[in-house]
Formats: C-alpha cells, sequence, structure tokens
C-alpha cells in the first residue's frame, strides 16, 4: 500500500506492506528494506532497521485526526492518508477551510477586540488568549468580515477550537 | 526545628522543599487545587488538604483558607516556594498573626524589595547603581512619551509588582507604546492585581547576573556567588550557569559585595536573589531583588555544595549560620536546562497536555527537579516549566558534554517541549565560547538549527507514520465489520459492542 503523509506542510510518500509479519517499505529514492516493529507500551514503539534503532512516540490527540510522533524530542503533528483516500477526497470537492479561526492552544479567551459584522485588516487583533500565565495575541491571517463570533471573554477553549467565522470571500 | 511545615506551592519546588523538610525530620503538608488532584507533589506526601477551584487565586493564592488549613492540620511554618504568595507581604504578615513561621524574609524587607520602585531607591541610597528610570508610574501616555524620548528608545516597561517577565514589555518606538501600555497593564493586572507601570531605559546587549545570597536573624549575610542568567525567552529565564563565562573574579567580587549591601540595607534574613544588569563595558547595575527562593537556586547548590532550602529552613527556626564567607568557594561549573512544555517553532507558545511517554536522564553531575511523571496531565492553569534538568562538571566544557548526553537520552512526548532547543544552544558557537548577552537568541536562528535536525529525522517520522497508520487502519476496519455483523447478528449485539470499544489504536 502507498502512504502520503504530511508533515509540517510538506509531502512525502511510502510505500509500506507486511508480509509474512514483518514490515517491508520502500522510500520514492529507492531505498528500501525490512524492519522489525515492537510495541513497547501503548504509545511507545521501538523498531529496528537492521542493526539501527529507533525509540518513538506514536499518539493520536482527542480533538483532531492527527497522529503526533515524537522521535528524538522533536514532535512531529503528521497526517497520513492512502492513496486511495486521497482520490475520494478529491472527487468530493473537500476543501481547507480558510475561513475559520481555531485556538492554536488550549486557554482562557481573556478578551474579543472584534464584533460580528466588523471589517478587519490582515494582522490586526483579533482576541487575546491566556494559557499558563502567558497572554497570546490571535492576530487576523487575512482581511475580511466577521461573520459568527462562538466564544466570549472568559471561556476556557480546547485546542483547535472554533473561535470565529469569517464570511467567505 | 518546626513541628510541621506546610508547603503553599505545585510543581518541583513543591517537591524540592518536601524532601528538604523530610530530610531535617519534619512533617509534611502540602494543597493541591481540583486541577492537581494526582500531581506528583501530592502523590508523595503524606498528607495533602484539597482547595476548591482551579484558578491560583482561589488556590494557591487563597492566603485565608492556606491559613486555616496550616491551623487544622497543626502545622507551624509553611514554606511559600517561588511564586505564587512567596513574596506576598500580607501573607508573611497573616502568618505572623497567627502564630505560623513564614520561611522567608521578614514583611519589612519583602516590602522594601516587593516595589521595585522603591527598591530602586533604596539601592541607590546605599550607593549600589540603577538603570536610568521613572522614579513614580506613569500616569499618561504623554508622560511616558515624555521619559521615552528624554532617555531615547528601546525602553522597557515593567510592573512595580512584577516578576516572570509578566507585565513586561520591550517598547522599541513611539507608535508600538500605547498598545504595549495597555497589554502590560491587563497582563499586571490579571497577575498581581495591581496595573502600574514604569519605564526604564533599555541597556543594549546586557548581560542578567545575579548575586545568592543567604542571611539569618542575627546579620550574618553571605553570598553564595553569581549566576548568570541572559538566555531569555520572552523575559523569561531558559539556562542558567554559573560561574558566569562573562565576568572575572574581581568584578565577580565585587557585584557580590553591592549585593550583600542591599541585603543588608533592608535587614534581610533567608535566602534572597539580587539581580543585576551588567553592559557590555562591564558596568553593573542593580536591577530588583526577589525575596524568596530562585527557580535557579539548584546552580548555585551544586557550584557552592551548599542546601539553600535547608539554609531557609534553619534560618526560619532562628538557627545562626555558622559559616565564614572565606570558606565558601565556587568550584566547578553547573548549568540549569528549564524544560518546558511549549511550542518553540510557535513563538514558544505553551503547550500544555498529557505526557504519554517520559524517560528522565541520569549521570554523575546531573540532577532533574521535576513535578511530572509518565501518564500525567499538564494543566493549563500554570506554569509551563516541567523541569530543570542540571548538569554539573569540574569545567564548563564537562558541564556541557554531560548536559547534551542527558538532553540525548531525555523522552518526553505527548507534549511540545524545548529539550532539542537547549541542545542546539548548547552546541552553538556562542554558547560553546561562552559570549552571549540576553540579545543571544535575536542573535541566533534556532528556528532553521530545528528544522535541521526535524529534516535528519524526517524517514524515520514518515516509516513511524506509516506504520501506526497501518495498525490503526486495520483496528477500524476491524470495527466496521463487526458493525456489519451487528445488523445481521441481532442476537449478539451485547458482546460485539464491548469488543468494538477493546480497539481503534
Amino acid at each position: 500500500m502507498k502512504y502520503e503523509i504530511e508533515i509540517d506542510g510538506e509531502n512525502f510518500e511510502i510505500e509500506l506492506n507486511k508480509e509474512d509479519g514483518k514490515f517491508k517499505y520502500e522510500f520514492p529514492d529507492g531505498e528500501k528494506g525490512e524492519i522489525t516493529l515492537m510495541e513497547l507500551n501503548k504509545s511507545e514503539f521501538f523498531l529496528k532497521k537492521g542493526s539501527d534503532n529507533y525509540h518513538f512516540y506514536s499518539y493520536k490527540k482527542e480533538n483532531n485526526d492527527e497522529i503526533s510522533i515524537s522521535h528524538g524530542n522533536c514532535c512531529y503533528e503528521v497526517k497520513v492518508s492512502d492513496f486511495r483516500k486521497r482520490i475520494l477526497k478529491k472527487m468530493s470537492g473537500v476543501e481547507e477551510n480558510v475561513n475559520r479561526i481555531v485556538a492554536p492552544m488550549p486557554g482562557k479567551i481573556v478578551s474579543i477586540n472584534v464584533e460580528e459584522g466588523d471589517e478587519v485588516d490582515k494582522d490586526s487583533v483579533l482576541l487575546v488568549m491566556e494559557a499558563m500565565k502567558m497572554e497570546n495575541l490571535l492576530k487576523s491571517p487575512r482581511s475580511g468580515k466577521i461573520k459568527k463570533i462562538h466564544v466570549k471573554s472568559g471561556d476556557s477553549v480546547e485546542a483547535k477550537a472554533t473561535l470565529l467565522d469569517f464570511f467567505e470571500e | 526545628m518546626f513541628k510541621k511545615v506546610l508547603i503553599a506551592n505545585r510543581g518541583e519546588i513543591a517537591l524540592r522543599i518536601m524532601r528538604a523538610a523530610k530530610e531535617l525530620k519534619i512533617p509534611v503538608v502540602t494543597i493541591h487545587s481540583d486541577a492537581d488532584i494526582s500531581a506528583l507533589h501530592v502523590l508523595l506526601s503524606p498528607e495533602s488538604y484539597h482547595l476548591e477551584g482551579v484558578t491560583p487565586s482561589e488556590t494557591y493564592l487563597n492566603i485565608d483558607k492556606i491559613i486555616e488549613i496550616a491551623k487544622k492540620s497543626g502545622a507551624d511554618a509553611i514554606h511559600p516556594g517561588y511564586g505564587f504568595l512567596s513574596e506576598n507581604e500580607k501573607f508573611a504578615k497573616a502568618c505572623e498573626e497567627n502564630g505560623i513561621t513564614f520561611i522567608g524574609p521578614s514583611p519589612s524587607s519583602m516590602k522594601a524589595m516587593g516595589d521595585k520602585l522603591r527598591a530602586r531607591e533604596l539601592a541607590k541610597k546605599a550607593g549600589v547603581p540603577v538603570i536610568p528610570g521613572t522614579e513614580k508610574p506613569i500616569t499618561s501616555l504623554e508622560e511616558a512619551k515624555a521619559f521615552a524620548n528624554e532617555v531615547g528608545y528601546p525602553i522597557i516597561l515593567k510592573a512595580p509588582a512584577g516578576g516572570g517577565g509578566r507585565g513586561m514589555r520591550l517598547v522599541k518606538s513611539e507608535d508600538e507604546l500605547k498598545n504595549s501600555i495597555e497589554s502590560a497593564k491587563r497582563e499586571s493586572l490579571g497577575a498581581f492585581g495591581d496595573d502600574r507601570i514604569y519605564i526604564e531605559k533599555y541597556l543594549e546587549e546586557p548581560h542578567h547576573i545575579e548575586i545568592q545570597v543567604v542571611a539569618d536573624k542575627f546579620g550574618n549575610t553571605f553570598h553564595l556567588f553569581e549566576r548568570e542568567c541572559s538566555i531569555q525567552r520572552r523575559h523569561q529565564k531558559v539556562i542558567e550557569e554559573s560561574p558566569s563565562p562573562f565576568i572575572d573574579n574581581k568584578l565577580r567580587l565585587e557585584i557580590a559585595r553591592n549585593g550583600v549591601k542591599i541585603a543588608k540595607a533592608v535587614g534581610y534574613f533567608n535566602a534572597g536573589t539580587i539581580e543585576f544588569l551588567v553592559d557590555k563595558y562591564k558596568k553593573f547595575y542593580f536591577l530588583e531583588m526577589n525575596t524568596r527562593l530562585q527557580v535557579e537556586h539548584p546552580v548555585t547548590e551544586l557550584v557552592t555544595g551548599i542546601d539553600i532550602v535547608k539554609a531557609q529552613f534553619k534560618i526560619a527556626a532562628g538557627e545562626k549560620l555558622d559559616w565564614k564567607q572565606e570558606n565558601i568557594k565556587q568550584s566547578g561549573h553547573a548549568i540549569e536546562a528549564r524544560i518546558y512544555a511549549e511550542d518553540v517553532l510557535n513563538n514558544f507558545n505553551p503547550s500544555p497536555g498529557k505526557i504519554v511517554g517520559l524517560i528522565n536522564p541520569s549521570n554523575p553531575g546531573t540532577r532533574i527537579d521535576t513535578g511530572v511523571y509518565q501518564g500525567y496531565t499538564i494543566p493549563i492553569y500554570y506554569d509551563s516549566m516541567i523541569a530543570k534538568l542540571l548538569s554539573y562538571g569540574e569545567t564548563r566544557e564537562e558541564a556541557i558534554n554531560r548536559m547534551l548526553v542527558a538532553l540525548n537520552e531525555y523522552r518526553l512526548a505527548g507534549v511540545k517541549n524545548n529539550i532539542v532547543f537547549h541542545k542546539i544552544v548548547m552546541e552553538s558557537k556562542n554558547f560553546l565560547e561562552g559570549k552571549y548577552s540576553t540579545n543571544f537568541l535575536n542573535e541566533f536562528d534556532y528556528v532553521s538549527e530545528i528544522k535541521k535536525i526535524r529534516n535528519e529525522n524526517i524517514k524515520n517520522v514518515i516509516l513511524a507514520a506509516s506504520l501506526t497508520y497501518k495498525m490503526m487502519e486495520k483496528d477500524i476496519k476491524s470495527v466496521d465489520e463487526r458493525e456489519k455483523s451487528r445488523w445481521k447478528t441481532s442476537g449478539r449485539i451485547e458482546s460485539i459492542y464491548k469488543n468494538s470499544f477493546r480497539l481503534l489504536y
């Protein structure tokens, strides 16, 4: 099976198949081989590629469909799709929603600087969030008109919770 | 010594204090908020009381409740740790009024130093140099503009009650001034219940060097040398070391003597830290005094061999320090790396969450002070610092190498963290040569360095991701299949339903 993997907005491919209890992989650059995977704990894995050792953690976050991989203390948010699903997605015409502002982290809404119906400029401050004693200004990624505000000042929100919507352009 | 001590704090510092108390055979009581019910400081303490709520003001800042718990549990002393009530004069007074010893300085010296404007006045009078600044909090934008124009930009806004970088804003030009004042006031009000702001001239390429002092109630005041704390992000320290690679022995002792001068000027007892800025011409200025145990105190413990927390207990209990300044030596080299749950690549934004994997490093000269464990969920309500990793060596080079070994073996999964950031700082030319000021991060392209490391690993990540996906996919499919059969065979619904929960991952 061929997989497409998005890491930090960049796409990679890999062919991965299971044969006789072993995983066989091949990268587009021709590198291929056999690996053994051990599940040490829930979310903790040990991968052997010949004599090379890789210890990693892999887990799904509750509030989104991404997989997080922690390897060498680098944390990667990864989206995996196999080719079959990708074609289906293309056919259904799903587009990335750019009209929605979501919380970049869990935290508390300190203040909301805009109202529904406001026209805002790119980089103007939409709202102020606080998490772990830090104030964070959420700036508008684009200019546009605010359609709906989903939170109020004082609310506690989860990461990726919808904060406000723009009118589509 | 005390009959029992209540620790009015959380996280790693609550554990540090608890361990010192246990060594001194003092029974310990801890407190916790709703969110901290299974925090490590609670798990490892034999007796602990619940404070309802999650916000600091409902819990770790709740003076009345904490005093009530101390009395109920029979504690005759309270250690406040750092942050929270550690520099709260009202709390120190409340302890005094209730016959409880506050393990800290007297309310009067706390008051003198707690207001940074008053502290500046005091330092001036004691003959210690201070940074040019407004003598009073600013009352209008015009006033702020006038002062800024007089000393020139950049300037720095500060909260007289401030600490931990909160209420602090660097202002580079007049058009940033209004917004910065408003946001500094708001942050300061939220953090300290006080929205006063004053202004100081911002020194170019300053070093943040602080002197640790320890003084008893008999006027014996000692310094434990300096800590170099110039590597900061968002005005918060990330790496500290002792000795400072920037100053020579003569300057070191001169700054230390000035630190002692300030401590003596307020009749200080307890452990305390006098912070100085040292500019590129090696002129030093008094910044502020922290009248409490400092986060980075272990750095000094490693180079002097003195247990500062135990010293605090002894001083508070009225014991005399039979030390001699000339016998206190700064030997070897110590470095501290603060481990934060944060997203370095996203402006160091906090990243709370569940720790799914954790392996702490260990080696000669390696120390970890931490309050987290595998399976623990870091709450959103408190500080994002989850551990302090320290390394000690006979030389600075040995300390750095030990730090690197520890950072490479450290495993902390589930929350974004700055372990890799520390690694690249330790390997950077300017840090290795000891040539850095508080501008370090502005001049160091850590984003590219981190991205380089991430890219080196990319093939493993692709493998790991596709393997994880494959395993999940298999499980999802089997749920689907069972769901199908559920419609077909209505008789076995219950057992199938039960089975489909076990899966997915």
